[in-house]
């Protein structure tokens, strides 16, 4: 009974430092992401990561005129007929020909800078 | 077009490891489906181009059609089929697909611009008549 219990609480403890370190995992590529659209004004913070197979995030905060914190998420899903985004909790609209262009082009420079600098594999 | 097989046997056992096969999963995937979406609405975009040079609005069906196939040429030619063979498996089918979109688009503005001109035929009648 004992030994059930033991054994149950390390397959627990195993679990949760597996989650917490692909968490760390997606934080330091998120971090890796954000820098990827050129360098950022005082006070923001920007990360861009992919969270799952289909789905990538952009987060940006700010602080506007008055000094008052703004938030944006946009979440992109992508689906076998195409890229569709929300913003802010939103309705899902599809993406324009422009930002697919510019949301490929990170996508790409994402891979090959994530797979170098945090998992050293050459691209 | 469908995403590979995220259940495959072959996924590591490692965090690490599950996170790096997640990603050359999905930076793939999506990049295939970005590419797919860019080139069909370039498609349409030039295929609008493309009509607007035929200006003579009095052109045959024929002559649109012909216009319609070379534009559906030139971009076969620009988009080599095999040349993105390895990520996004784009068939013939998909390209005809895309050409009976091109087409109905073209379809749609000229039949807009053949209204438009009867009804300015119309106008110059009903004011001549006035």
């Amino acid at each position: 009974m004992l030994r059930k219990l033991k054994n149950q609480i390390i397959a627990q403890n195993k679990a949760l430092k597996s989650a917490n370190a692909y968490r760390e995992l997606i934080r330091q590529e998120a971090i890796i992401g954000g820098t990827l659209f050129g360098a950022l004004p005082k006070g923001h913070r920007r990360d861009f990561f992919c969270l799952d197979e289909h789905t990538w995030i952009w987060h940006e905060e700010w602080l506007d005129h008055s000094g008052e914190r703004q938030i944006r998420t946009t979440r992109y899903d992508v689906r076998p007929s195409g890229v569709v985004k929300i913003q802010d909790g939103n309705t899902y609209r599809a993406i324009n020909p422009a930002e697919a262009r510019n949301l490929r082009e990170a996508i790409g420079l994402y891979y090959k800078r994530v797979m170098s600098e945090l998992y050293c594999q050459p691209n | 077009m469908e995403p590979r097989n995220y259940e495959s046997s072959t996924q590591p056992e490692s965090f690490v490891g599950q996170r790096m096969f997640i990603l050359g999963q999905a930076c793939p995937w999506a990049i295939a489906v970005l590419d797919a979406a860019i080139r069909n609405s370039e498609f349409i975009t030039s295929a609008k181009v493309v009509l607007g040079s035929v200006s003579d609005i009095s052109a045959s069906p024929e002559q649109i059609n012909k216009s319609v196939n070379n534009f559906a040429g030139y971009n076969k030619n620009t988009y080599p089929v095999n040349s993105t063979a390895e990520v996004i498996n784009i068939t013939s089918n998909d390209m005809t697909g895309m050409a009976e979109e091109a087409r109905a688009d073209l379809r749609l503005i000229f039949g807009l611009q053949q209204s438009q001109k009867s009804q300015t035929e119309e106008q110059g009648e009903s004011n001549y008549v006035a």
